[in-house]
């Protein structure tokens, strides 16, 4: 048996069994790596060492009898902005360069626990911040599909690997889309959860009222998989939710979509949406109508009008905050001064790039003595009534069906002279940020020249199983992105 | 509202992020264009609505309020640029090059 091709879960039943060894699988999975990351520079750290030392261990645990987990011996890549103890997490940027943190994220210890071994960091745009991956300090990452195009951001990184088949899962990060939108041009699945429902302990905060960790895979059954693994209570995290979570994995065993409302919001499929992302939209409503969902018209027209500057408002002004901690004192990268304040400044126009610093000065402005009133105070409040808008519409769907991103992915270079075109790839994953909701993207085939076509699907709070379960129904006709798709190969 | 280089300079200065001179101007720009953007929120009725500042998701329950160790302290020092003993180093608040103090 070989690893090449397989899906997480195929992945660790074949370990479990003992039909393949954990060091195998890895050292495929690192061969993968070396041959293709000259071409897509999708990690910015790779643990080589680390990585075949722990699947050693699931190896051993295996020969004794023991049980080695759900994700036993599977490679998983981790966006750089979430700690891993001894390895360096430097999300994207200069000023954290050579940071190693001395813990681990809730997330990674979760995954390592379930026997999944981590086998690199995945590059980034600076902090977060940014909708192509472009705004990394360590270069851009390529589209595996098509290498001249961005893999879309922040989570480019890890959308690229999980394209490339580096891995079979991934997980990343998403404060306004940056799940959604690189899995929908890099043609995997991504899932942003509900606010509050994985812990974010150890992730490297962006804007605390948004940021949310989810993962990348191929098919449905694998982003199940890590939920089930990722997605449970945590302490460490006041905004984990301690409820009870479903098993996301027999649900996506057995879909069952009969009687559910998709809600499709017209709104959103105008002139400035890609005639091809049109055509995925309608052809999901066509299957899950035959699917037995009967199918309403929403309409998100706040949502449509103010989520943009809404997000654009309060994304920024709680990263002016949160990067305020990056002063050269306690960790990074630092500039001596001839005075304390000299030092702060210094460092943090050395430490950070253009669009972070573009973010922070907004947000400042946006909190400033004269300005909070007119700008985040209002802010607050258009989203109070996009946060309510979603729970109207929830009231006539169980579902809502829009697309992911307004383009198919972009070339490199394209966007970088206008950051405000840059931001509007973001228009339709946002506002789902803004109430707190759970999206996902779903790879939804190929058009003609070979780029990837998406849609995505929404639900009301802590419904993320109606996500896996719609998802799943919908991977039956658009089937599974292959890990071989595109020009990379 | 004129947005221009003293405005984008207080800012710069509220944020403790020193500006190059030659990146003022683009930054300038750029404020004008974010901000144009925002107003689009004129347009949005507010008059009767609450500030939303957190999603209502997770209930936020606090912690007991108990005292732990921190196991990794060694480590954590490990991170700073300039350090002496258990202590960050950093310079003279109002101070001349090489002055650092503890």
């Amino acid at each position: 048996m070989k690893f090449d091709g397989l899906d997480a879960s195929q992945t660790a039943s074949a370990v479990a069994k003992g039909e393949l060894s954990a060091v195998d699988v890895v050292t495929a999975s690192l061969q993968r790596i070396k041959r293709l990351e000259p071409q897509l520079n999708a990690l910015i750290t790779v643990m080589e060492h680390e990585a075949l030392e722990r699947a050693a261990l699931v190896d051993l645990k295996v020969a004794s009898g023991g049980d080695p987990g759900p994700l036993a011996g599977v490679p998983v890549i981790v966006k750089d902005n979430m700690c891993t103890h001894g390895v360096r997490t430097s999300c994207g940027s200069r000023m954290l360069e050579k940071w190693v943190p001395p813990y681990d994220a809730s997330v990674v210890g979760y995954l390592q626990c379930a026997g999944a071994v981590i086998i690199g960091k995945s590059n980034m745009d600076e902090f977060a911040m940014g909708s192509s991956t472009e705004h990394s300090a360590f270069g851009p990452t390529s589209n595996p599909i098509d290498t001249s195009r961005v893999p879309g951001g922040s989570s480019g990184g890890s959308a690229a690997s999980v394209a490339a088949g580096y891995v079979p899962l991934a997980l990343g990060s998403d404060t306004g889309g940056s799940i959604r939108q690189p899995a929908a041009f890099c043609g995997v699945h991504g899932l942003k959860p509900t606010y509050g429902l994985v812990s974010r302990w150890g992730l490297v905060a962006f804007a605390s009222s948004l940021d949310q960790i989810g993962p990348f895979a191929r098919s449905v059954a694998d982003i199940a998989l890590a939920m089930d693994v990722i997605a449970v209570p945590d302490p460490r995290d006041p905004t984990c939710s301690r409820g009870e979570r479903p098993s996301f994995r027999n649900l996506a065993e057995s879909p069952d979509l009969k009687g559910m409302r998709i809600g499709v919001v017209r709104e959103f499929l105008g002139d400035s949406l890609h005639p091809d992302l049109r055509q995925a939209i309608s052809e999901a409503e066509s299957f899950l109508a035959s699917s037995g969902c009967g199918i309403v018209d929403i309409s998100l027209a706040d949502s449509a009008s103010f989520g943009l500057p809404c997000y654009y408002i309060i994304a920024p002004a709680e990263a002016s905050s949160n990067l305020a901690r990056f002063d050269g004192v306690r960790y990074g990268h630092r500039e001596d001064a001839e005075n304390l304040v000299c030092q702060y400044t210094r460092t943090r126009a050395t430490g950070f790039g253009e669009e972070v610093k573009r973010r922070i000065l907004t947000g400042t402005f946006a909190l400033s003595s004269g300005y909070y009133d007119a700008y985040y105070l209002t802010a607050l409040k258009a989203r109070k009534k996009i946060s309510d808008e979603f729970e109207r519409a929830f009231s006539s769907a169980d579902i809502i069906l829009m697309p992911a991103t307004p383009s198919l992915p972009f070339r490199k270079g394209e966007l970088m002279d206008d950051p405000i075109s840059m931001y509007m790839s973001d228009v339709f994953t946002l506002p789902v940020n803004l109430a707190g909701l759970p999206g996902m993207t779903v790879y939804a085939g190929l058009n003609a020249e070979g780029l990837p076509l998406s849609v995505q699907i929404v639900a009301p709070r802590w419904e993320d199983s109606r996500l896996i379960n719609c998802a799943a129904v919908l991977e039956q006709h658009f089937g599974r992105p292959s890990s071989a798709m595109g020009g990379v190969y | 509202m004129e947005i221009d280089r003293k405005v984008v300079e207080h800012v710069a200065d509220l944020a403790r992020l020193e500006l190059e001179p030659e990146k003022i101007e683009p930054m300038v720009l750029f404020f004008r264009d974010i901000i144009g953007h925002f107003r689009i929120l004129e347009d949005c009725d507010t008059s009767h609505v609450d500030p939303l500042s957190d999603t209502g998701g997770a209930a936020c329950p606090l912690r007991a309020d108990e005292p732990s160790l921190w196991g990794n302290i060694q480590e954590a020092l490990d991170s700073a640029p300039l350090r002496e003993g258990s202590f960050f180093k950093v310079p003279a608040i109002e101070g001349e090059e090489g002055h650092d103090e503890v």
